[in-house]
């Protein structure tokens, strides 16, 4: 008899397409996920299009400095995704589409993401309760 | 035997032509018997103010449940007083609660 792989299965995927920084799509996707989280529930994230320039370690921690007050500090997009992540304790998975990723000259990611190729999409899918796509194809 | 009342989580978050016709398939849904949650957030709040869209004010008539999201109306400063009488406003956790609900269909636009 062959063996098999077991494969954890999650509570909801969110494909994340809609480009950031253009409208609200990326913080509602991460208001929603933040509160399947709060219900004790398992999130996944894939990231397309200029989403896998979210976790670029290039960014580092910090945004840069806002100059009417220096002393407010932002965190950057991979920071917010990384504690988002370090708190779920494993619940929350970000995933960084490779052909997107390279697509656009997205270079090296934090750590605490996966990347995955645009081939693995359905097998993603599938093993997820429930998927929404935000932003379209 | 009867069957089972289809529930649905719709999620606008634009507004323009297609965002209209999105409701449209919304007020159709209801209108069907369905029970259809139409969730309003990013600049979709706008079509909750009162008398702002026909659509939705179709929707709410024929039995659809209107929601908005309360983080962006204080976002955009939008008072709750100029809603529509039918919105509710719901925070993300009603809405996740709703999303991962066991038989709900859900389509975000």
């Amino acid at each position: 008899m062959a063996a098999t792989v077991a494969r954890r299965h999650w509570d909801l995927l969110i494909v994340l397409t809609a480009p950031p920084h253009v409208n609200d799509a990326l913080t509602t996707a991460l208001r929603l996920a933040q509160a399947v989280l709060d219900q004790g529930r398992t999130v996944r994230i894939w990231a397309c299009g200029y989403n896998t320039m979210l976790t670029q370690e290039s960014l580092g921690d910090r945004k840069p400095a806002h100059l009417l007050d220096p002393r407010v500090v932002a965190p950057s997009a991979a920071a917010v995704i990384r504690g988002m992540i370090d708190a779920s304790e494993k619940r929350l998975a970000w995933i960084v589409c490779t052909a997107c990723s390279a697509e656009r000259g997205a270079g090296r990611h934090i750590p605490e993401v996966r990347l995955r190729s645009d081939a693995r999409l359905a097998a993603t899918v599938a093993a997820a309760d429930r998927t929404v796509y935000i932003g379209g194809a | 035997m009867t069957a089972p009342t289809m529930s649905y989580l719709l999620v606008e978050s634009q507004v323009g032509h297609a965002s209209e016709r999105f409701v449209g398939d919304a007020l159709a849904l209801a209108a069907a018997g369905g029970r259809v949650r139409l969730f309003l957030v990013a600049d979709a709040v706008a079509a909750a103010v009162r008398g702002a869209s026909e659509p939705v004010a179709a929707f709410t008539a024929a039995g659809g449940e209107l929601w908005v999201d309360g983080f962006t109306l204080a976002q955009r400063a939008i008072p709750r007083r100029v809603l529509a009488d039918a919105a509710s406003v719901v925070d993300m956790d009603r809405v996740a609660a709703e999303l991962t609900a066991a038989g709900t269909r859900v389509v975000w636009h």
